[in-house]
């Protein structure tokens, strides 16, 4: 039995099991947006007496009342609520006289840095370097991992800026140590539903939700579910690496790249795989990035009329996928691609094929890539060969595999060249 | 037979449609229960088989199958499109079996009662659906069975497997591989045992 017929059969056996609860997440969701309140009217009390003996018991329960809401508000309400994001998130919450009144564990990691401490009651200057010396003795904050989020959730905009700017200094003097200086990203944060929606979802806190957010505002090629499981040194250093300014976002420090190869190496790598010197190439960009599950380095170059684009993993220098295109197809859509590599992917209105453009036709198509590749029909396992029409010129787009990798095509329709073409480890 | 088989391709191929999916999220972001509807239906399969696959216990996944797609009406807003709506929704419903499991610390098993109930069921027709629902749930390691249910239940390349499940690519190949050859083999046991009899 081969792999895909085990599949089939694995997927008609689940497919078979899956119980049915449309009824009841639709009737849910519904009272999730339009939930009713039931309002009871009380009966008026009608005698003198009774109101008199109320009044009286009105004022002694508001004056008792009084007192002990002000008790409560200035020692026990939670005036603050501020998170600490590296790997380990943690929440803490604190009075109107910064006491703290609980600190909560987030993940995993946060626990093994609280472990059994109990700072209820202690001041949060205390509580803060407790706990960065728990991060830094347990290796959550190092020379490769340096970055840390502070965020700050106070209803009053003026004390929760004030408390931003004097916990981002004092975490800041605490990550300047022999073997390292700390980057110490903070914020303020707003609470909502959506913010609280998202910390619920993905198991993390809405500090580290909003700055997502706000990374995803400036790069939409990002998504949230790409970048949740990214530590803050992680985000720290996309964000600089992409000069994405984030608004509301203090930061100080720079976010450690120490734990991968580096711009020059990752150059060097796209070079190699390309038989080509530094000397020979003119240079475009070098950027650190995110995708595929791994953080890469995107190089960009060009030499002889081509334009390389590399992608090449941040941890090891192997090269992930490379892309060869003529440097017209590029410049179709303005030189500058530094701001957006995407670019030349988007479709933009072309007028219709005309029927009297000469076209080779699939065969001639796919021997024209299978040529280019140096390979035949019989070596190649096949996905598909479709008609297309792009840059203004039609084409058909060639796929195939061998030896695990997956070879992409764009052949002219009417010549054969190839106009792209891509050669990417397949899985 | 051939009537099932082609079902469960085209809700692969449904699931599987991002364009429809993404289409699907906008308008529930809006507050469109028929939308949420249709998206249910093009990927209920996936999210449960998965949950399945995870919490290895029917009233559990049953249960996640539903909070998912609550979660998906409130969060459908802060969803960004990249093309790839599945694989948010099969975080989300990963993200809702590790808080199921962290509460109950524990992996929950199905019980004997359970399992003579859902093999029993009307639906589960052959004795090689019995087989393999108890081969991937018993036999397989817990990334194992996930690796191959993502594979053949919501039609995920092993690439995008690696990115949820935040294991390496390499792992992830080997698992799966490891996983059909368990499999194989045991169903090749069952057969000789069959024949023997």
């Amino acid at each position: 039995m081969k792999p895909n017929e085990m599949d089939q059969k694995i997927n008609q056996t689940f497919t078979r099991i899956i119980p049915d609860v449309l009824v009841s997440v639709l009737s849910d969701c519904k009272e999730q947006k339009g939930m009713v309140v039931i309002m009871t009217q009380k009966k008026k009390a009608n005698r003198w007496f009774k109101c008199a003996a109320a009044v009286a018991a009105a004022l002694i329960l508001f004056v008792s009342g009084a007192a002990a809401g002000q008790f409560y508000r200035v020692n026990k309400a939670v005036a603050s609520t501020i998170s600490l994001d590296v790997n380990p998130s943690i929440e803490i919450s604190i009075n109107e006289k910064e006491r703290v009144l609980a600190v909560n564990a987030m993940n995993e990691d946060a626990r093994v840095v609280i472990s059994n401490m109990d700072f209820t009651g202690n001041t949060l200057d205390v509580t803060i370097n407790a706990l960065i010396g728990s991060m830094l003795r347990n290796g959550y904050l190092n020379e490769i991992t340096n970055s840390i989020l502070v965020s700050v959730d106070n209803t009053d905009p003026v004390k929760g800026t004030a408390l931003q700017q004097k916990l981002a200094g004092e975490i800041d003097s605490l990550l300047q140590t022999e073997t390292f200086h700390g980057s110490v990203l903070s914020q303020t944060v707003t609470s909502t539903d959506e913010l609280q929606t998202l910390a619920d979802t993905y198991g993390i806190t809405q500090g580290k939700a909003q700055l997502i957010q706000k990374i995803i505002d400036h790069n939409s090629f990002y998504t949230f579910n790409d970048l949740v499981s990214l530590s803050i040194n992680e985000l720290n250093l996309l964000t600089n690496s992409g000069k994405i300014t984030l608004e509301d976002v203090n930061s100080i420090g720079t976010a450690s790249d120490k734990a991968y190869i580096g711009r020059d190496a990752a150059l060097s790598a796209a070079l190699s795989h390309a038989g080509l010197k530094q000397t020979d190439i003119s240079f475009s960009k070098i950027e650190l990035d995110y995708e595929h599950g791994n953080m890469e380095y995107d190089v960009e170059f060009y030499y002889g009329g081509y334009e390389y684009s590399y992608e090449i993993n941040a941890l090891n220098g192997t090269v992930i996928s490379y892309k060869q295109e003529k440097e017209d197809d590029a410049l179709l859509f303005g030189n500058n691609f530094s701001n957006n590599s995407d670019n030349r992917f988007e479709n933009t209105a072309s007028p219709a094929p005309t029927a009297s453009q000469t076209d080779i036709g699939k065969d001639a198509a796919l021997n024209a890539a299978l040529n280019h590749a140096g390979l035949k029909q019989t070596d190649v396992s096949f996905s598909k060969v479709e008609q297309d029409y792009e840059h203004s010129t039609m084409v058909y787009e060639v796929e195939f595999y061998y030896r695990g990798y997956e070879y992409s095509y764009e052949i002219n329709a009417a010549n054969g060249s190839v106009v792209e073409y891509e050669i990417e480890l397949d899985d | 037979m051939l009537m099932l088989y082609l079902t469960s391709v085209n809700q692969i191929s449904s699931a599987s449609d991002p364009d429809r999916l993404d289409a699907c999220l906008s308008k529930i972001a809006a507050g469109n229960r028929d939308s949420l509807a249709e998206l249910y239906n093009h990927t209920k399969t996936s999210v449960y088989s998965f949950a399945l696959s995870v919490l290895k216990n029917t009233q559990d996944a049953e249960d996640v199958l539903h909070d998912c797609y609550l979660a998906v009406y409130s969060a459908a807003a802060s969803y960004h499109s990249s093309g790839k709506p599945l694989a948010w929704i099969l975080t989300i419903t990963r993200n809702l079996c590790l808080q199921r499991l962290r509460s109950q610390q524990r992996t929950a098993y199905l019980s004997e009662e359970e399992w003579l109930n859902l093999t029993e069921g009307a639906n589960v027709v052959s004795t090689e659906d019995r087989l393999i629902l108890r081969e991937c749930l018993y036999t397989l390691t817990d990334e194992e069975r996930q690796v191959i249910v993502l594979h053949a239940v919501s039609g995920f390349r092993h690439r995008e497997i690696a990115q949820l499940l935040e294991l390496p690519l390499s792992t992830v190949l080997s698992k799966y591989n490891r996983a059909v050859k368990k499999l194989r083999k045991r169903l090749r046991e069952e057969d000789a045992m069959n024949e023997t009899k």
